[in-house]
């Protein structure tokens, strides 16, 4: 088996999407042999809402829009916290340290898609569900590039899956406009070059939405960056959820969007329309996976300009 | 190919902004208190530029806040990459 992480090199180089305290966590149970550590963060961040209690606050108001019982809701806001933790660890890779470990606990569905849709492709992810789904594909053996957020150093994961994990081009927080600039433009061009890119479609701080899809429970804002790229590159768009079952991460690659049609506006209806009813029954059988939606509910809001960045700890 | 004029640089960012702002002028911000344009249509303005003057930006080193700061800070930064 590979070593683990060296303690301190892995620590200067923290992906800022980690809180200080909870990468410290993560360096300290990545020591122990998967699933231990995984386990024990996925109690950790259940006990932890029971101190930070805002956050079971969010839980528990999210769970009374999916559940209509009291126990159903106390059973799946406790269920969103124990996710929550699971997708921190798995997101680190804790305890995982090598390709085999990692290629045992994921699998890609709807590969065929990706074989159909020829080169240049537009793989469109959401914040609702484990994170890092570019990492699956990769590991599939599909060369993705991952466009946007903060990226890391590659010395923060296992040697050898740094591969794996490498940051997207941009190290910068995407509204910080020249560091969204640069991202946007990289993607136009490896499209171009018959490249494929990995862009999400929703979270963080969504400041102008190119539309909204009211799913059970919330409303998604949907950004324009994806729809730019398909404007001016002309590439098709697969829509790519993610989930988990057990403890194995499961990427599902979507059949592409309706092609652009020439008048602009039933175009956008067309896409809203699918994504519609895709996060709509995503939403309906994962619930307790929709941490984006139950924890930072004011970034889906139609007024989410005031909402926080996601975090994972 | 066409010379870049400081003119026909401010046309092609006006294009984008929505509404034009009163007294739009060179020296006037292409983001926040001006030109207001966001991230897409700042890229949608340097891809036609890049079009336009025949010129290949490098984004991790021409697009700084410094050089996409106002039309004058574009055109300078479209006159340097032409060749000559």
């Amino acid at each position: 088996m590979s070593p683990p992480r060296i303690l301190r090199v892995a620590w200067v180089a923290r992906p800022k999407v980690y809180p200080p305290r909870t990468w410290a966590l993560i360096l300290a149970l990545d020591r122990l042999p998967w699933p231990l550590g995984e386990e024990l963060l996925v109690t950790l961040f259940i006990a932890r809402a029971f101190v930070r209690i805002e956050r079971l606050r969010q839980a528990l108001a999210w769970a009374s829009t999916q559940r209509t019982t009291r126990i159903g809701r106390w059973r799946l806001a406790l269920a969103v916290c124990a996710m929550h933790g699971r997708f921190v660890a798995r997101s680190a890779l804790t305890g995982i340290r090598d390709v085999a470990a990692l290629r045992r606990l994921v699998c890609l569905r709807g590969a065929e898609h990706l074989a159909t849709s020829g080169s240049g492709l537009i793989l469109l992810g959401f914040h609702l569900g484990p994170t890092s789904p570019h990492q699956v594909l990769r590991i599939a053996g599909h060369r993705v590039t991952w466009i946007g957020g903060p990226g890391s150093a590659p010395e923060a994961w296992p040697r050898e899956l740094r591969h794996i994990c490498e940051s997207a081009r941009e190290t910068t927080t995407r509204l910080h406009q020249p560091s969204w600039l640069r991202a946007l433009y990289h993607a136009r061009r490896l499209l171009m070059n018959g490249g494929n890119v990995f862009i999400t479609a929703d979270g963080g701080r969504v400041t102008t939405t190119a539309f909204e899809v009211p799913v059970p429970g919330a409303t998604v804002g949907v950004r324009g960056g994806w729809l730019f790229l398909r404007e001016i590159t002309g590439a098709p768009v697969l829509p790519v959820l993610s989930h988990m079952e057990g403890r194995t991460h499961v990427v599902t690659v979507h059949p592409a969007l309706p092609p652009r049609c020439a008048d602009p506006v039933r175009d956008l209806e067309n896409c809203r329309e699918r994504i519609t009813a895709l996060l709509s029954d995503h939403i309906r059988r994962f619930p307790e996976q929709c941490y984006g939606l139950a924890f930072n509910p004011q970034a889906y809001a139609p007024t989410g300009a005031g909402s926080e960045e996601l975090t994972y700890g | 190919m066409p010379d870049p004029t400081l003119e026909t640089v401010q046309a092609i960012v006006t294009r984008y902004a929505d509404p034009v702002p009163v007294g739009a002028g060179p020296d006037m911000s292409l983001t926040d208190g001006g030109f207001a344009l966001d991230s897409i249509s700042l890229l949608r303005a340097i891809i036609e530029c890049e079009e336009r003057f025949q010129v290949v930006f490098d984004p991790d080193t021409d697009f700084t806040d410094q050089n996409l700061s106002t039309v004058r800070t574009l055109f300078h930064l479209i006159c340097a990459k032409r060749p000559g």
